[in-house]
């Protein structure tokens, strides 16, 4: 276990390497500076800001400066948002994406969790068909579609819930129902699939022979190994719901790190744009390592298999 | 089902409520706060690094200048000057400020403060984008541009209470500029000790203007309350003033719809059209004029558009009327000159209103050919001038090319339309590709760029026709006509005209009057007759404003100052 801990983590390192590599080179070959504006700017006074951010510097020389300063855990000064370092930035943002991440990861294992075993409970049955077409619907609609819908259909008619913004937990609602539908929907699809196989096997029918009723043999018998699909894919989806919250975090005007995704690289903000993408690259890694290690504490017998996969 | 899924369902819930309830803390908007939707956050609140329109409204809101404008006429107004006076050369300007200002921490704010902040304004170290401005004073170009030495600059302060500035030339507009936001004074020692990068913490942040700084959450909202210290304090109506950093057009649309934002700033363009001609926001959204022209680029170093003759053809085939009247459909109005909004043009829009320049007559270049006086023009006529798609036709005839109907002269060759990423900006250049493929035959493409792409591409002339617009900087016909002088930055089409920079240069030497005018006049003739460029429409500013909320003055660079904003509890 903890050699596969430290394979993983070394992977990771490289991973962030190869990540700040790629970004920083591309952000520059992009046209167009993160001073440049309608309005040119006197040769002098561009060159002063230049000078400044030390954008004069040799390319690989700016490199390696910003290779150290970035594992001093010095990201530089944003250059969109000229009072603010990226790190400050970040550490604004990041808490509020994380609670409405973490909110709506909830929300989707809460509903996709009941929405499965409620299937699987009841395969082939009116309750089964209606839980695996709505979710057929949230995996097929966009979650900015899904947010038109709720403002529109939600947040107007009922003043109690506001159409957007950050301020207290009925702010929450919206976004975290929107970001956790289409989780919500995989979920209830992988515990239905993964308790209908459990049910397919010798032990779960030697469990119904006994005379036990179906949902207590799915719960004792087929919920652990019925329930693998669904945390492996917990990685992903943690790492899904925080990079696809950006859209969301838009339109419900979240001041989450999200919005900056997009923006940052608009704006030629080179040192945010960077300081998100290493973000994202961590998150991902992380999430995906915790998950695989959860499902070798769920299933002990995948270790020496997982182990020999790296 | 057992005990241990029961615990393991109620504790997601429990967790979820958990992190629902105790998550955000929540917050409640006090009454009487005036909400402005802002677009996006500001880049910065340090005056001397700011840029964009965006920023300005948060300026406007802590700091002041030695005047502020009118918020109608845009007129210069005493603001921390109380008098001021010019010599007879005008170029000794003395500024006698209020007695007793204070910063909003209590400390005294004196004529060195302005003397200071402008000094760190040219400070060629500091990269302040409007340093130039301050350029016409004596010395200030030198040491901005690290050539001359910062006691030589034209700035003295022989009292605590006046400032004298001397400028190189006269120049009409520079009483109006003390009015603009890069030139309000910054408390030195709070910028000292942040060291350019910490005027987040609304503690650090010293100002001298009607509001003070409360709280400000990136990408959330920058809050602003009365600044018991100003001057004004007893002026100000509206005790605190919230401006949401908001993004999405849509979102502050719905916030707007929902009252939670009172004025919203930026609209969502692509149902602009239909939010404006929606009866239940009549009374919110008034489009009014802005000092802002739009444009085509001609890039005149390509072949065929070196021949004047040729830009002036795909000038004179699009019929104006119905781009406005069908694609851009918020009340901007056809082009026939670069200085935006001449009489006839906004009597169209704002019948009775002031024009923005009202003593500059130019003169139009009509395709009929010859010139007429802008105010000679009928308002009805206006849109029409500059539509003749048999003149256009004869026009490439003349410079020997192939059109329509005849069979003689070569074939034009096929060019681009290049533009930035916006739903307005491509349902024009796909009308104006059709317009000029029906009139003129023409084989047109179509290029999109992203934002910044753009402007790089257009720097380097990497481009045939390219979208465009140009907002005054200041309240002159300089400050448009000046883009095109051959060695200005913002040219960018490789255009250079001898008599263009001769009007613009002597013009510039002139401390106002007829004579000025009259060369400006002249130079805007030349732009349009043989320049290059494709005027379009003249631009309005659309944003959305509760019939609550007053003191939004109707000014044609929608620059708002909050002192004077009003909040009425009842809709009257």
């Amino acid at each position: 276990m903890t050699g596969i801990v430290a394979r993983r983590f070394l992977w990771l390192v490289l991973t962030l390497w190869a990540v700040f590599t790629v970004t920083f080179f591309l952000m520059r070959a992009v046209p167009g500076g993160p001073f440049s504006t309608e309005r040119k700017l006197p040769e002098i006074t561009e060159r002063a800001i230049a000078a400044k951010y030390r954008l004069d510097d040799p390319l690989l020389s700016q490199y390696r400066d910003h290779l150290g300063a970035a594992l001093r855990g010095d990201l530089g000064p944003s250059f969109s948002q000229l009072d603010y370092r990226v790190g400050a930035v970040i550490a604004e943002g990041l808490p509020k994406s994380l609670l409405l991440g973490g909110v709506s990861l909830l929300l989707a294992l809460f509903l996709g969790g009941m929405a499965g075993w409620a299937s699987a409970l009841r395969p082939r049955s009116l309750l089964d068909t209606f839980v695996m077409g709505t979710s057929s619907l949230g995996l097929a609609l966009p979650n900015f579609v899904i947010a038109s819908l709720l403002v529109m259909g939600v947040a107007f008619p009922l003043s109690a819930i506001p159409v957007a913004g950050w301020g207290g937990a009925r702010h929450l609602i919206l976004p975290s129902l929107c970001l956790s539908l289409p989780y919500a929907a995989s979920i209830a699809r992988l515990l239905r699939t993964g308790l209908l196989e459990a049910c397919s096997e010798d032990w779960f029918r030697t469990a119904r022979a006994k005379g036990w009723s179906r949902g207590e043999a799915l719960r004792r018998h087929a919920l652990r190994p019925g329930s693998i699909a669904v945390v492996s894919y917990l990685g992903p989806a943690a790492a899904g719901i925080l990079t696809g919250s950006l859209v969301i975090e838009q339109v419900f005007a979240i001041p989450g790190v999200g919005s900056h995704f997009v923006q940052a690289a608009l704006d030629r903000d080179y040192p945010l744009a960077m300081g998100v993408v290493l973000l994202y690259s961590l998150l991902v890694g992380t999430f995906n390592l915790v998950a695989d290690l959860a499902v070798l504490a769920i299933d002990p017998r995948g270790a020496n298999a997982s182990g020999g996969a790296e | 089902m057992s005990g241990k899924s029961k615990s393991v369902l109620a504790g997601t819930a429990v967790a979820l409520l958990a992190l629902g309830v105790l998550g955000p803390p929540g917050r409640t908007v006090p009454s009487g706060t005036v909400v402005v939707g802002l677009g996006g956050d500001p880049s910065s609140l340090d005056p001397g690094r700011v840029t964009s329109v965006r920023d300005g409204r948060l300026v406007r809101a802590l700091f002041e200048g030695l005047t502020v404008a009118d918020e109608e006429t845009l007129a210069p107004l005493p603001g921390c000057a109380a008098t001021w006076s010019v010599s007879p050369d005008q170029r000794v300007w003395s500024f006698e400020l209020v007695e007793g200002l204070r910063w909003s921490n209590g400390d005294l704010l004196v004529a060195e403060d302005f003397r200071r902040s402008w000094l760190r304004l040219l400070d060629p170290r500091e990269g302040c984008p409007y340093a130039h401005l301050l350029w016409c004073i004596e010395g200030a170009r030198a040491y901005s541009e690290g050539r001359g030495d910062r006691e030589a600059v034209g700035i003295a302060t022989p009292t605590p209470t006046r400032l004298v500035v001397r400028l190189e030339t006269p120049l009409p507009h520079f009483l109006a500029l003390t009015s603009s936001f890069p030139l309000v004074p910054v408390h030195g020692p709070s910028v000292e000790a942040s060291a350019g990068s910490a005027l987040t913490a609304p503690s650090r942040l010293v100002s001298n203007g009607p509001y003070r700084l409360v709280e400000r959450s990136l990408r959330e909202r920058v809050a602003v309350e009365r600044n018991p210290h100003s001057h004004r304090a007893a002026e100000v109506a509206v005790p605190r003033i919230e401006y949401l950093a908001t993004e999405s057009a849509t979102t502050t649309l719905n916030l707007f719809l929902s009252g939670e934002v009172h004025w919203a700033t930026a609209v969502p363009t692509t149902i602009l059209t239909r939010l404006v001609e929606d009866p239940r926001l009549a009374d919110a959204c008034t489009p009014r004029p802005h000092l802002e022209s739009a444009f085509y680029r001609v890039n005149v170093t390509r072949p065929p558009f070196d021949d004047p003759r040729v830009r002036r053809a795909l000038s004179l085939a699009i019929d104006r009327r119905v781009l406005c009247q069908e694609i851009t459909r918020c009340g901007e109005q056809p082009a026939a000159t670069f200085v935006p909004w001449p009489a006839p043009a906004l009597a169209v829009l704002a019948p009775g209103a002031t024009p923005p320049f009202p003593e500059y007559d130019r003169s139009v270049a009509p395709a009929s050919g010859g010139a007429r006086h802008a105010s000679e023009v009928a308002p009805e006529d206006w849109g029409g001038l500059l539509h003749d798609p048999e003149r256009a036709r004869a026009l490439l005839a003349e410079a020997g090319f192939r059109v329509p109907g005849r069979r003689e002269g070569a074939e034009l060759p096929g060019f681009e339309i290049h533009y930035s990423a916006s739903p307005l900006h491509q349902r024009v250049a796909e009308w104006l590709q059709e317009r000029w493929r029906e009139e003129l035959g023409l084989e047109v493409r179509l290029r999109r760029s992203e934002g910044k792409s753009a402007i790089a591409e257009q720097r380097r002339l990497d481009y045939d026709v390219s979208r465009s617009s140009w907002v005054a900087d200041y309240l002159d016909p300089m400050t448009f006509l000046e883009i095109f002088h051959s060695s200005a930055g913002p040219n960018r089409t490789g255009w250079a005209d001898a008599e263009y920079d001769r009007c613009i240069e002597e013009a510039g030497r002139k401390p106002g009057g007829e004579e000025r005018n009259r060369l400006l006049a002249a130079a805007e003739r030349i732009l349009l007759e043989r320049g290059p460029i494709i005027p379009l429409w003249y631009g309005v500013t659309t944003t959305f404003v509760s019939p609550r909320l007053e003191g939004l003055g109707a000014n044609a660079l929608d620059q708002q100052w909050p002192a004077r904003f009003r909040w009425t509890e009842e809709r009257p």
